[in-house]
């Protein structure tokens, strides 16, 4: 594969300082440091026209058989117990079997794009609780403006926020469910309830246990506020429901709800790193995934004294921002011996992803989530390693196209 | 002054250390239920003496003032009159019925802002930390906003940046004698292991000269899922609880 990454200059220092302060105070960036890494990068990544409509393309293809896959597992709890979910909510999905799903318009997915030695591939999707908003959106527009002859592949953000205010009456309600103190979620949940607003929709910052379910119906209680939900848009990942009191009801997340959620929790059954282990049972044609994601088998399927044991990735099923990914070589010896040790005593929980050769771009390794709401490419959230592993000491990059190509 | 233009006092652009400051606190100051809550100390706010720290050189030491957070912010801008940059690392959020009141720190960092002018980009640091951010003002209980934070090592500067800079001492300003906080000794434990020295000192008017203390081992120390396990526990712990308004028992389980 050709790069299809254009070198650049960075923004110069003085005009990025200014750009760095309104992403903190225009776009609720407020992690932009983490240890000696400053978290937005002042080089954008170019991308030709051409690998954008091939990623976004592909994006889209993903996304549709996503969805349908999830809606067949669904119907199939007899898979549920090989995708390394927890007990509570497999329990949930037993429940959603047999009521069905609970509903879930304004549908949001990010695919996580690798250029490699052999094409692009994913690593994985975040089909939960996708972040990055307020980079791939407001940071993003902000470097835009000093980038000649480039242009934003979109502004998922404000995507998003049109197809949940197009599925809800005028002024509806919109509860925006997350840890709220927790500085890295909230952040993205005020940036979005921002755009919500602008679009005449009443947002409200919400915790978990501060919605009631009455009749399948969501309502506000306690100190965010009283009264009916049109929409819940949740930012706390679905594995962490069930710790919640089961008097929240929790479960509405995965079924018998009436008002309409961002994601339902019922997308965990595509977000586990585990899904490819099924493929094979399902009726669900996925030659897309086939295509784009590499080989992923059950650690207890890779014969670890034969094979390579470079040519491997070991990723938890429900792991989350790089968490406990082992990459030979890459992660840290004695991480990767705590590693090989939880998936020697719990294999369940693990996967193995045949590894990739990335490419390099300017020395660090970029990954380029493209984000689809309701199926369409919507947007990109960049990020780049000094090393072939995307976790929170990544840079997030503003991935932007050449205009002269459009 | 708006949140951003504190912001820009407290971590100016030529300071190396201004990266680090923390600004979600200086984010909330244009919130307008800001003006309705308490912004006095509380009643058990103690002066700070740092003439214990006098015969230390400034450019050679680093300071984490772990204290309570007024307090950390008035120790800040008296290190400040030192040469210390004071860069705040306070990290949660505002809400009237938050379990920590962050109001009297926002107060005091808005009304110290005057004092911070004329220091110079390499001057030391002196980070600042609210030694209450684990403790809850009153009872955790229902319909309250818990805003409880913990520091992690990505929060600061690595040892190597702290030695590249000539920061071969580091000093923890804490009300408390001997080990540090467990979740700041992840990361004072890292700067010790490379070669810095770590000292305790209580500011306290009888508090004393800097003691050297060797830092102990704390729980899940680099382990591999610290981060995630601590931020993991504390949602559980909280659910309700850390990060999240505790539901009201008789509002909940309508489902």
């Amino acid at each position: 594969m050709i790069s299809p990454f254009r070198a650049t200059p960075p923004i110069a220092p003085a005009v990025f300082a200014q750009v760095r302060q309104q992403a903190i105070f225009d776009c609720c960036k407020w992690d932009p440091q983490v240890e000696d890494v400053a978290t937005l990068s002042p080089v954008p990544l170019l991308l030709e026209r051409a690998a954008w409509d091939e990623i976004s393309a592909a994006a889209e293809a993903l996304a549709v058989e996503a969805a349908e896959a999830e809606a067949e597992l669904v119907r199939r709890p007899e898979l549920h117990d090989r995708l390394g979910l927890p007990r509570s909510v497999r329990r949930a999905l037993r429940r959603a079997a047999r009521d069905g799903a609970s509903p879930g318009p304004a549908r949001m997915m990010r695919f996580d794009f690798h250029a490699t030695t052999g094409g692009w591939r994913i690593s994985e999707v975040n089909s939960d609780v996708p972040g990055g908003f307020n980079e791939a959106s407001g940071f993003t527009r902000l470097m835009a403006d000093h980038v000649p002859d480039a242009t934003t592949p979109g502004d998922p953000a404000a995507r998003l926020a049109d197809a949940i205010a197009n599925s809800i009456p005028s002024g509806g309600t919109v509860a925006l469910v997350h840890a709220t103190a927790y500085t890295d979620d909230r952040q993205v949940m005020v940036y979005l309830g921002r755009e919500l607003a602008a679009r005449g929709c009443r947002p409200v910052l919400a915790a978990p246990d501060h919605l009631c379910w009455c009749d399948g119906s969501a309502e506000l209680c306690g100190a965010a506020g009283a009264g009916a939900v049109d929409f819940v848009l949740r930012f706390f990942p679905g594995e962490w429901l069930p710790n919640l009191p089961r008097r929240s009801g929790w479960q509405h997340c995965f079924t018998g709800a009436r008002t309409p959620q961002c994601n339902p929790a019922t997308a965990l059954l595509v977000q586990s790193k585990r899904f490819p282990l099924v493929w094979d049972e399902m009726a669900t044609s996925l030659p897309t995934w086939r295509r784009a994601l590499p080989e992923t088998r059950d650690p207890r399927k890779v014969d670890w004294r034969h094979d390579n044991l470079g040519d491997w990735v070991l990723k938890p099923a429900l792991g989350r921002v790089g968490d406990g990914v082992g990459i030979a070589g890459a992660t840290e010896e004695k991480d990767w011996k705590t590693i090989h040790r939880a998936v020697r005593r719990h294999p369940g929980d693990w996967i193995a992803q045949r590894r990739f050769e990335a490419l390099p771009q300017g020395g660090l390794f970029p990954c380029i989530g493209v984000y689809t709401i309701d199926g369409r490419a919507a947007g990109a959230y960049g990020r780049a390693a000094g090393r072939p592993l995307i976790d929170h000491r990544a840079q997030d990059l503003a991935v932007l196209i050449r205009r002269s190509y459009a | 002054m708006t949140g951003r233009e504190l912001f820009e006092t407290w971590a100016p652009a030529d300071s190396i250390w201004s990266p680090w400051a923390k600004p979600v606190l200086f984010a909330e100051l244009d919130n307008p239920a800001l003006a309705g809550a308490p912004a006095e100390p509380p009643a058990d706010f103690k002066p700070v003496d740092l003439s214990g720290l006098s015969s230390l050189t400034p450019p050679a030491t680093a300071i984490v003032a772990d204290l309570p957070g007024a307090e950390s912010v008035l120790t800040g801008l008296a290190l400040a009159r030192s040469g210390h940059r004071p860069v705040p690392l306070f990290n949660n959020a505002f809400h009237p019925s938050a379990v920590i009141n962050v109001a009297p720190i926002l107060r005091l960092l808005a009304e110290g802002a005057g004092s911070l002018h004329g220091l110079a980009p390499e001057a030391p640091p002196a980070f600042l930390l609210d030694a209450g951010r684990m403790t809850a003002n009153g009872p955790v209980g229902p319909g309250r906003f818990d805003n409880r934070w913990m520091v992690f090592p990505q929060d600061l500067p690595s040892a190597s940046f702290l030695l590249s800079r000539g920061l071969f001492k580091a000093i923890v300003l804490q009300r408390r004698a001997g080990q540090p906080a467990e979740d700041l000794a992840h990361a004072l434990l890292r700067w010790q292991e490379a070669g810095i020295e770590i000292l305790a000192f209580d500011p306290a008017p009888a508090g004393g000269a800097p003691q050297r203390i060797r830092i102990e081992k704390p729980s899940r120390f680099r382990a591999l899922w610290h981060r995630a396990l601590a931020i993991g526990g504390l949602r559980r712990n909280s659910a309700g609880g850390f990060g999240m308004v505790i539901p009201v028992p008789s509002q909940g389980g309508h489902g």
